[in-house]
């Protein structure tokens, strides 16, 4: 039970610094599960060690690199394997003396970004990063989407593949590409999490909150990221009163009871502190924004009492599709801009994009996602995840 | 706080970085390259390339080109019965064709995707695919 816990906890930490080290994402995969299997046998007995995820990373580097000595078929790892050998040599037995005080870089912001790239399919983007930063396992996605364990497996075998060959750079995107990146990182969350919600899949959901929280906690001063985990809160608040007698209860006659206070507040929280972040953006809580209409009728009361006739409709909807509408890219308009011409932060913060209507229940629209492409060159030094 | 080999700066124990950015170099230290195949409908002008087409070809990153001739001149080669069986017209028989072919380098595919993105910014119409080099080999000119 307590590894289950350290396991989510620290499953993305742990396998975004791998691929970090190790620059290949299935290789990464494996090594932490290694490294979390071998956590599972050891902790128990010799009590969990001070700096966990320093442990975990340096016992799943270590099964790595035996790993690649003993597949020495590939030129490009036995390379790898040259310097990895200094490494274990300096570091003999590191399972047993990794330095309490060893800390290594979080990389689950880089690790994102290239799960949610947008050379990668839709679908992929969402399933590997439900695997790699969910720490969700192949079937536990391929149920969500309705689909055999095996052709999810080879959806995220053929992503992992893309993301090597082609080398997806794993990198955050500079300044000029990062408003474009971030909404397609944002749609894959909320894609998640209407999957989770109006699937009326309560881990998904969990999932994309969790993604959400990491992300706020990575980029503490992006607007969108903020709007989204509150607007992602304020809806899940609202969870348990949604659905009575497996008909889909409308916000105007839910019973106030069973909204989730704590939620509801982290939700404003988050919403006025986007509202004070410094930089002026358009996402997405303008009025009517879910926040509004929430708070408006937080503040109303939760005893108040319907007046509309009591409306419901079936709750279970056909979830085969690849899912709601991940409002975030659908609602924003393919910008015609070119990287070639100067644009700024001020430009996209000036960009007007229509407010989302977000008094929809968000698993009710279903518009797909369309993102924008990559379109510059990226004048940061950065890493690739392939070989 | 120490800076790991991207400049990012990070509380540790310096050592364990100087080792990780050896893996790291040896991660990240090549040039990748990719053919950039540019597909569409409309033919091949004859003359002179394109100002605006030549001025991304004349970019050092990159390292050839070709223009192809209209899918009219194509020929297929197929293996049957042990025979060559060749097939007036191209490959694939569609609507949109390739029309050229450029090789580039690049870090990582987000510099290869910008490249495309200048020389499909000089056509109006059509697609360029992106597609990682496995191995190559360029001689003469």
């Amino acid at each position: 039970v307590a590894l289950d816990r350290v396991f989510r906890e620290h499953w993305a930490r742990v396998l975004a610094t791998l691929i970090g080290i190790l620059g290949d994402i299935e290789l990464a995969e494996d090594a932490a599960q290694e490294a979390f299997a071998i956590a599972a046998e050891r902790w128990p007995r010799d009590g969990e060690p001070g700096n966990p995820v320093g442990w975990l990373i340096a016992t799943a580097r270590n099964r790595a690199i035996d790993h690649i000595r003993r597949q020495r078929v590939l030129a490009e790892k036995t390379r790898l394997l040259a310097r990895g050998l200094t490494v274990e040599s300096e570091a003999v037995d590191s399972e047993a003396t990794v330095s309490e005080s060893a800390t290594f870089p979080d990389e689950r912001l880089e690790l994102i970004f290239t799960c949610c790239h947008p050379a990668l399919a839709l679908e992929a983007r969402v399933a590997l990063t439900l695997r790699t930063l969910g720490g969700l396992s192949t079937e536990q996605i391929a149920l969500a989407f309705l689909v055999p364990a095996e052709t999810m497996s080879k959806r995220l075998t053929r992503a992992r593949h893309k993301i090597r060959d082609a080398r997806i750079p794993f990198a955050v995107p500079p300044d000029h590409q990062l408003p474009d990146r971030l909404t397609a990182v944002l749609a894959v969350v909320y894609l998640v999490f209407n999957h989770g919600w109006g699937g009326g899949r309560v881990d998904l959901a969990t999932a994309a909150i969790q993604l959400g929280r990491a992300l706020s906690e990575l980029m503490p001063d992006e607007g969108e990221v903020l709007a989204l985990l509150a607007l992602m809160l304020l809806h899940d608040a609202r969870r348990d009163a949604r659905i009575r007698d497996e008909e889909l209860v409308l916000l105007d006659d839910q019973d106030r009871a069973l909204w989730n206070d704590q939620q509801i507040s982290e939700g404003r929280e988050l919403s006025s502190r986007r509202s004070r972040a410094a930089r002026p953006d358009p996402m997405p809580c303008r009025p009517p924004s879910p926040t509004c209409t929430c708070s408006s009728h937080v503040t109303g009361g939760r005893s108040r009492r319907s007046t509309t006739p009591s409306r419901s409709r079936p709750a279970l909807r056909s979830s085969s599709s690849t899912g709601p509408s991940p409002w975030p890219s659908s609602m924003v308009p393919r910008r015609a801009w070119r990287y070639s011409t100067a644009w700024s932060s001020t430009t996209i913060a000036t960009s007007t994009r229509p407010a989302p209507s977000c008094s929809v229940e968000p698993g009710e629209t279903t518009r797909r996602a369309r993102h924008t492409g990559a379109r510059s060159s990226s004048p940061r030094p950065t890493r690739s995840a392939g070989p | 706080l120490v800076e790991d080999f991207f400049g990012r700066s990070c509380p540790s124990e310096p050592a364990l970085f100087v080792r990780y950015s050896i893996l790291y170099r040896s991660v990240s230290g090549e040039i990748m390259q990719y053919a950039l195949l540019a597909y569409g409908s409309q033919r091949t002008q004859a003359g002179p390339v394109e100002p605006a087409i030549a001025s991304v070809l004349a970019r050092p990153s990159v390292t050839a080109w070709a223009r192809l001739h209209g899918e009219g001149s194509a020929t297929s080669v197929r293996n049957g019965d042990g025979r060559m069986l060749l097939t007036d017209g191209p490959f694939i028989e569609t609507k949109e064709f390739l029309a050229g072919i450029f090789v580039v380098e690049a870090d990582n595919l987000d510099a290869a995707l910008a490249i495309a993105q200048d020389l499909q910014d000089t056509r109006t119409s059509g697609a360029i695919e992106v597609r990682p080099i496995a191995e190559a080999s360029f001689r003469g000119a």
